[in-house]
């Protein structure tokens, strides 16, 4: 699995298997889109938790390692979530609260990895299923 | 299960050498109470303050809020698995101080939320304004790490209302409401001919600040189950979850789940209120289908009619909501869905991150984005820096007159998910 | 305090010019109210009076919409109104469009505040509904007094500048925009009512329509292109010169079936477009451009595409009800099965 993400805290947690993006959160949703292209398909919801999509300036996706066939449900919710991060605007907070928001971000991305372990065969299909991976 | 709510209605609290119930007014005494909270070694300081409906007082940023509650007969104590020793919740009886709330708070991380305005036009929008509340500011320790933090704040809040239920344990209650949730079978002998209705609760559980826990298990390590109504009004699930203020359940709310409610008022008259599934909302994407398949598989196997799902939080969770909708009515059950909305400040864009067409009976909590002017405060508990505020004044800028506008998202409760307000928006 | 002054524009019908047979008649404006101006300034409850009315024909309207709308502009200008009222259209598409369209173009040159009325499924509701406040109103003018009654009603608060309740508080059309409002019943007991009602198969109002999902699967591929008989449909206007059937430039009401026979090209001289939404120099110095029969002529004699059904069909999308759009190809389609057609290029603009 590799995780795209802009949060230093994630890239020091993971290593190599963090894609690190230098630049917003909206990049990092761009990046999982152009991978999701290319056929590598996504693991986690690009959305992020409840901390408001616009709200945190940091985001980290999961998405396979391995490329397959294009996967038409990964895209169209990269897709979806582009589009209500455009929508919204960013909200300003009186104080800077990066550290904060990667912490959150990590614990995020932290939860879905776990499920990942115990889980290595699952990737959804097209029709939102689940199928088993090779 | 059969469960007896014995309501001891509260309409005052006040700070006493000792803590007791004297007519409607509780009397708190910050002594006692400390030396239950300060057997947590995380805190450092603890402050207490009192906010009553009507008051010229904004409480932020507000944690949970707790119903003070005691378990005087019956299976198990209050918070079964988190507070209480492991058991079963939901049946005999237990005394609530109705009218009365413990809320918390404190700032874990900078950009928390969560307004409890007592008076103006923000009272509106939160049922934590018609309570009377007693409030715990909390600081912890400095090197107390944030997970602990929340950790701290939590279990505070459960021990402050578990303490203040016990006040009411010898009261005689004012009204008593009698709850009975049947084994399915006997359930569907005695009302054959109404339609089988389930409620399906989709539990927020993300990770820190986004958790949600079922008789003190972490709701992310469940596969869907069925519970009891009479549990979940009993204390089995308590919130753990700080952000969204809006559209997220204070333990308050689920031990008032007003579907549960309003399913039961209905139960025995129009429909068989027969079963209740908890699952959750977790990040990664396959927990996401194995979770929604299996609620679906439990409502097909109940033959269930018709199912009401309600949600917690927005953005991610909505793929979980769309996704339970679409299997469940593919079973042939017919859903209605609660939800909120985020359509942006003048309300034009999409409203949720996804969508399904078998989500045709929505009922919703209003629009989170929608923009509003509270007044300066006389009395704030809390701080108001950490308020994600769009304009206006804050601490370093008094000069002003004062008022803040925010996103209705920052007010708690504003927008809930189980229906618990009156908002909507068309 | 003084009244405040409306202006209202109404049909040649409601005006009592003349039915269909004086629909070509230029705006004409009269002192005082006329018609359903009795019903609305009866609601006003003597806070606000109508000054003028402007009567209009909807074909004269429709057809001249640039120059009418000037006219009728100036003529409200000069009556220096507080408010600018249109309708109710009911369930009439033209006259729909033209209390849409003058609303929205006196609220956008006065900038005073404006109001019609209409039947959902009028095309003009859905053309306008963003930019005013359309009241909701019954398919026929049966629905007079309700729908005059709720006009003045929120035309008083706009004239007073009181809060716009949310669509389903004031009866007005959505205009895609949520609003919030305070409910009579709690979120959880209004869940436990819709879903009684959606067990007992009885009728019920979500409170957020999803988003439209009418979506048509595509059919299989085509098996042997070289074989198959290909039929041209367009939304995008294409006519014979001179436009025999008169399909309207906006909300088209019908679509035209076109001989073509023999023809290999559409030509300037003739063909052009009868659409009204887009700049229509390149499709009338080319029609092949919005429908290809040239190329499809040469895949033709290549061999490239079995045969070309000789006749194609053609209407005005812009504006047009999808309820309208479906109706048509029901319609069409019925011909294109008979005839075995196996494929068509569907080109819109």
């Amino acid at each position: 699995m590799l995780i795209v993400s802009n949060n230093p805290m994630v890239e020091a947690a993971f290593g190599d298997s963090c894609v690190f993006v230098d630049g917003s959160a909206m990049d990092v949703l761009i990046s999982v889109r152009d991978m999701l292209h290319k056929g590598h398909k996504l693991l986690s919801h690009p959305l992020a938790g409840s901390v408001k999509p616009y709200e945190s300036p940091i985001r980290s996706v999961c998405v396979s390692k391995n490329k397959g066939a294009y996967d038409m449900q990964s895209v169209l919710l990269i897709e979806n979530a582009i589009d209500k991060y455009k929508a919204l605007p960013q909200r300003n907070f009186i104080e800077n609260h990066d550290e904060d928001f990667q912490l959150i971000d990590l614990s995020l991305i932290q939860s879905a990895v776990e499920s990942r372990l115990q889980d290595r065969q699952y990737t959804i299909t097209q029709s939102g299923g689940a199928k088993y991976e090779t | 299960m059969k469960l007896e709510l014995g309501y001891i209605p509260i309409d005052n609290i006040k700070f006493a050498e000792r803590s007791y119930v004297e007519g409607s007014t509780l009397y708190v005494s910050k002594e006692e109470l400390s030396e239950v909270l300060m057997q947590d070694e995380n805190i450092l300081g603890l402050n207490f303050a009192i906010a009553l409906p009507g008051d010229n007082t904004r409480i932020t940023p507000v944690k949970d809020v707790i119903e003070p509650r005691v378990k005087v007969d019956g299976k198990g104590g209050m918070f079964p698995g988190v507070l209480s020793k492991v058991d079963i919740a939901g049946s005999g009886r237990t005394h609530v101080l109705k009218g009365a709330a413990v809320v918390t708070t404190g700032k874990i991380v900078g950009f928390q939320e969560g307004i409890i305005d007592m008076s103006g036009p923000g009272a509106e929008y939160t049922p934590f304004s018609k309570t009377c509340n007693l409030v715990l500011v909390i600081t912890p320790k400095e090197d107390v790490v944030q997970h602990e933090h929340e950790y701290t704040v939590r279990m505070a809040g459960l021990r402050a209302a578990a303490y203040l239920g016990e006040l009411a344990r010898e009261l005689e209650p004012e009204t008593i409401e009698t709850y009975e949730f049947l084994p399915l079978l006997e359930s569907i002998e005695k009302y054959p001919d109404l339609p089988r209705v389930g409620y399906v609760q989709m539990l927020q559980s993300q990770g820190l600040l986004h958790d949600t826990y079922v008789y003190g298990v972490d709701a992310k390590r469940t596969l869907p189950t069925l519970i009891s109504p009479t549990e979940v009004m009993d204390g089995a699930i308590i919130s753990g979850n700080c952000v969204s203020a809006c559209d997220k359940n204070p333990t308050y709310v689920h031990q008032n789940n007003p579907i549960v409610h309003d399913l039961f008022k209905r139960h025995g008259k129009d429909l068989n209120f027969c079963a209740m599934i908890i699952t959750n909302e977790n990040v990664y994407l396959a927990d996401k289908i194995r979770s929604s398949d299996r609620t679906a598989e439990i409502c097909g196997y109940l033959k269930l009619d018709g199912v009401i799902i309600s949600e917690e939080g927005f953005g991610n969770p909505d793929t979980d909501l769309m996704m339970n909708c679409r299997k469940i009515s593919d079973k042939g059950i017919k859903t209605v869905v609660i939800t909120d909305e985020f359509a942006g400040r003048d309300g034009s864009s999409q409203s949720l991150a996804d969508a399904d067409p078998s989500c045709d009976a929505l009922v919703t909590g209003g629009n989170a984005n929608e923009v509003i002017t509270l007044p300066r405060m006389d009395k704030v508990i809390g701080t108001e820096a950490y308020v994600g505020i769009i304009a206006g004044g804050w601490d370093k800028n008094k000069a002003e007159d004062g008022t803040i506008q925010v996103e209705l998202q920052a007010i708690t409760g504003a927008t809930s998910e189980v229906g618990f307000g009156y908002l909507s928006a068309r | 305090m003084s009244e405040f002054r409306v202006v209202h524009y109404i049909n040649q019908f409601f005006g009592q010019v003349g039915g269909e047979e004086m629909a070509h008649v230029p705006p004409e404006y009269r002192e005082g109210k006329v018609g359903p101006g009795l019903a609305l300034e009866a609601n006003f409850k003597g806070e606000a009076v109508i000054v003028g009315t402007v009567v209009c024909g909807d074909s004269y309207f429709n057809e001249n919409m640039d120059e009418a709308k000037e006219t009728i502009l100036a003529m409200v200008e000069k009556a220096k109104p507080d408010l600018f009222v249109a309708g109710p259209a009911f369930n009439a598409g033209r006259y729909g469009v033209a209390c849409g369209a003058m609303a929205a173009y006196v609220k956008e040159k006065l900038g005073i505040p404006v109001i019609t009325g209409m039947y959902i499924e009028n095309p003009g509701a859905d053309m306008y509904k963003t930019d005013i406040y359309i009241i909701s109103t019954r398919n026929s003018a049966a629905g007079m007094r309700d729908a005059a009654k709720k006009m003045a009603a929120l035309a008083l608060k706009m004239l007073k500048n009181e809060k716009i309740g949310a669509s389903s508080e004031e009866d007005y059309i959505p205009q895609g925009r949520r609003v919030n409002l305070f409910e009579k019943l709690r979120g959880s007991e209004r869940a436990v009512n819709m879903l009684l009602q959606k067990l007992q198969g009885k009728p019920f109002t979500t409170e957020y329509p999803m988003p439209d999902f009418d979506r048509v699967p595509p059919n299989p591929p085509v098996a042997d292109i070289s074989r198959a008989k290909i039929a041209l449909v367009t939304s995008g206007g294409i006519v014979p010169k001179g436009n025999p059937d008169h399909i309207e430039s906006s909300n088209a009401s019908k679509y035209g079936r076109y001989d073509i026979h023999g023809v290999m090209n559409l030509t300037s001289d003739t063909y052009e477009t009868a659409h009204g939404g887009y700049d229509p120099s390149y499709a009338n110095a080319d029609a092949d451009r919005v429908v290809p029969l040239d190329v499809l002529r040469d895949f033709e004699t290549e061999g490239k595409v079995g045969s070309i059904y000789e006749y194609f069909f053609s209407t005005v999308g812009n504006g047009m009800a999808v309820k309208s759009a479906k109706a048509f190809a029901e319609d069409f389609s019925k011909e294109l099965i008979k005839e075995n057609v196996q494929a068509v290029i569907l080109t819109s603009t």
